[in-house]
């Protein structure tokens, strides 16, 4: 197939997953992943196309107290609600140098496609509560807080693939929604290896659970603008020399997320500031 | 001609200021949570957009601002902001939009007992930690000036248990930030006759008298409103204290007070009063949506709206399961300008009493 726009041609993935009826941009001819000549061009190409994941309404109206985030990775949806800083819940929790980061994780049994449900010491869950507890650890100013916990509440309404990295976009709006210190955004993203059958293979951006099946993805997420990596993952097996190419790729892309993240806050603080919040 | 009644046109949206329209004096300030870096205020004309920063964003390099509240420091730099040369400070600090409540001393607080130790309680205050209230520095029953005993530490729990409210001073901080309160006045103590409302920490700010009474219509009697600094509320019947007869002294009338002060039960109130302490109850709910400061002034003249709005029959659409007392969505709105136009004109009135 050809790309009807510049002629390149595109493969049937789908860069963003999401249902046609919430982002019909997606459907687009010029929205399909362009094959990249080189890395750092094949980088730009996907990132473009990231600006189609459609991150919606992730301030959802309530009463101000407790807002949660929404975020939608395609058709992974993840709400998160942060409570804190506040005094811990278990005197396990209380550290007096620092404020300790506790997790949920929550999944819905009807969010996936076969209903399933997942209890609290599922091994999945567990770690991922480890892996995003220790990853907002060390981006807040917890020092600032000493004695008290900062608890991250996460559901997943809905999977389809990269639901840890949804899970740390939702929880870093969240976190910045609910005023706690942090030195900058934390956001993740997937990315896959994929080897075309002509053996010249370029990483994709944002896998959607059909591709987490079949092709070897990584899970990484980055502090703000650095390239500073705070979560890497890796499940399956991957070829040592796509590593790098695969992980360029992805710091580019949880670069962008950070400027969706951003424009997102700064669009909901200047609403607020306008309604004279300050 | 026959006479056509038109229905009212929804009113002016008013509150939000124009955002292009240039505020001199903002103090600058804003938010967004946390960490890193932002402004601080000056008194020149600001650029049109109303400054946030966000987490992450550098707001200076320049080595002469000091680093305040919500800033912090990057590879050595101060990172840091716009600035405009005021001479009065050079700290940057970044308010955040929404946080929890920072308790500072001398703050009104109203509390719930979370937990009772054998020398102390804990207060959830809405603050990051809780505060704590020694036994030592509640009044007593039987006098201000009796000594504290070990009887009292046995029955501590006859003066405040679990899940009662209180209202308290905060009069020193720990130093992790946690508070220590204590109620050694009349003013302060256990919390009856009245209804808990939670509005947003910095809903309401701090001012000159946080105990307000309002005389309330329908001939329900006078409504106390506490606003707590930390955004809890309570809102209820006054109780005036009775003068024993025969002019006894004061010490004696602190006595009698201290001990009803512990008490549990609640008056009589009537249907009408109650009604009244929801309405005002909304009223406070109201202001604090629509970011109007709370205070007697305002809140006076918001709950006075409040009334008219509902003798002109002025109710939510689709309320009917609400009572008329529910300022919830345009009403409120409706109720909160009302209350603002009204104290304009009585401020433009008496600036004009004074020419």
């Amino acid at each position: 197939m050809e790309c009807v726009t510049c002629g390149a041609t595109f493969r049937g993935l789908r860069l963003c997953h999401s249902n046609p009826t919430h982002d019909t941009s997606h459907n687009r001819p010029s929205s399909h992943l362009h094959k990249p000549s080189s890395l750092p061009s094949t980088s730009h190409s996907f990132l473009k196309k990231l600006e189609n994941v459609p991150l919606r309404n992730p301030l959802t109206r309530r009463p101000p107290h407790r807002r949660p985030s929404y975020v939608e990775h395609g058709n992974t949806k993840v709400i998160c609600s942060v409570n804190g800083p506040i005094e811990p819940r278990a005197a396990s929790a209380r550290n007096s140098e620092r404020a300790t980061v506790t997790v949920d994780v929550c999944f819905a049994a009807f969010s996936g496609t076969d209903r399933k449900k997942r209890g609290k010491s599922d091994k999945r869950v567990l770690e991922m509560q480890s892996a995003l507890s220790r990853t907002f650890a060390t981006t807040l100013l917890t020092t600032l807080h000493p004695r008290s916990e900062v608890h991250i509440s996460l559901h997943i309404l809905s999977q389809d693939g990269s639901i840890l990295a949804t899970c740390v976009n939702a929880a870093t709006l969240a976190l910045v929604d609910a005023g706690v210190p942090m030195s900058d955004y934390v956001t993740a993203c997937t990315v896959a290896s994929y080897t075309n059958p002509d053996e010249s293979g370029e990483p994709l951006l944002d896998m959607s659970s059909a591709e987490e099946m079949d092709l070897p993805g990584i899970t990484l997420a980055t502090v703000g603008r650095s390239d500073k990596i705070s979560l890497l993952q890796l499940e399956t097996k991957v070829r040592l020399e796509r590593l790098e190419g695969m992980l360029a790729v992805g710091i580019d892309g949880c670069g962008k997320i950070r400027q969706l993240l951003d424009g997102v806050i700064r669009e909901h603080g200047n609403k607020m500031a306008r309604m004279g919040a300050l | 001609m026959p006479i056509s009644i038109l229905p009212p046109q929804p009113a002016q949206y008013l509150l939000p200021p124009d955002p292009d329209s240039d505020r001199e004096n903002e103090k600058v300030v804003l938010d967004e949570d946390g960490d890193f870096v932002r402004m601080i205020s000056t008194p020149r004309k600001r650029s049109k957009a109303i400054p946030i920063v966000t987490p992450g964003e550098i707001v200076t390099s320049d080595p002469q601002w000091m680093r305040g509240h919500g800033t912090c420091l990057m590879r050595g730099r101060d990172s840091a902001v716009d600035g405009d040369d005021s001479d009065v400070n050079k700290l940057l600090s970044v308010k955040p939009l929404r946080a929890r409540y920072t308790p500072e001393i001398g703050d009104l607080v109203v509390g719930r007992i979370a937990e009772v130790q054998s020398k102390r309680w804990k207060v959830d205050i809405n603050s990051t930690l809780m505060a704590h209230l020694l036994l030592s520095s509640i009044n007593l029953p039987g006098g201000i000036l009796r000594k504290r005993t070990s009887t009292d530490e046995l029955q501590i729990r006859s003066f405040f248990s679990e899940g009662d409210l209180l209202v308290a001073e905060v009069q020193s901080l720990f130093q992790d930030g946690a508070a220590s309160l204590h109620t050694r006045s009349l003013k302060y103590g256990k919390l009856r006759n009245g209804y808990f409302l939670k509005v947003k920490a910095g809903g309401i700010v701090r001012g000159k008298s946080h105990i307000v009474t309002l005389e309330a219509a329908n001939g329900a009697g006078e409504v106390d409103v506490i606003l707590g600094v930390n955004g809890y509320v309570w809102v209820s019947k006054k109780v005036t204290l009775q003068a024993p007869p025969g002019g006894e002294s004061i010490t004696r009338l602190e006595e009698e007070a201290s001990e009803a002060i512990y008490s549990n039960v609640n008056e009589d109130i009537a249907p009408v009063t109650r009604r009244e302490i929801a309405r005002v109850g909304n009223c406070v709910r109201a202001m604090v949506r629509w970011n109007v400061r709370v205070d007697e002034e305002v809140l006076n003249a918001v709950y006075l709206s409040a009334l008219e709005l509902e003798e002109m029959g002025f109710t939510e659409e689709g309320g009917s399961s609400n009572g008329p007392e529910c300022l919830e969505g345009e009403v409120g709105r409706r109720a909160v300008e009302a209350g603002m136009e009204r104290v304009r004109e009585a401020n433009s009135k008496a600036r004009g009493m004074v020419e």
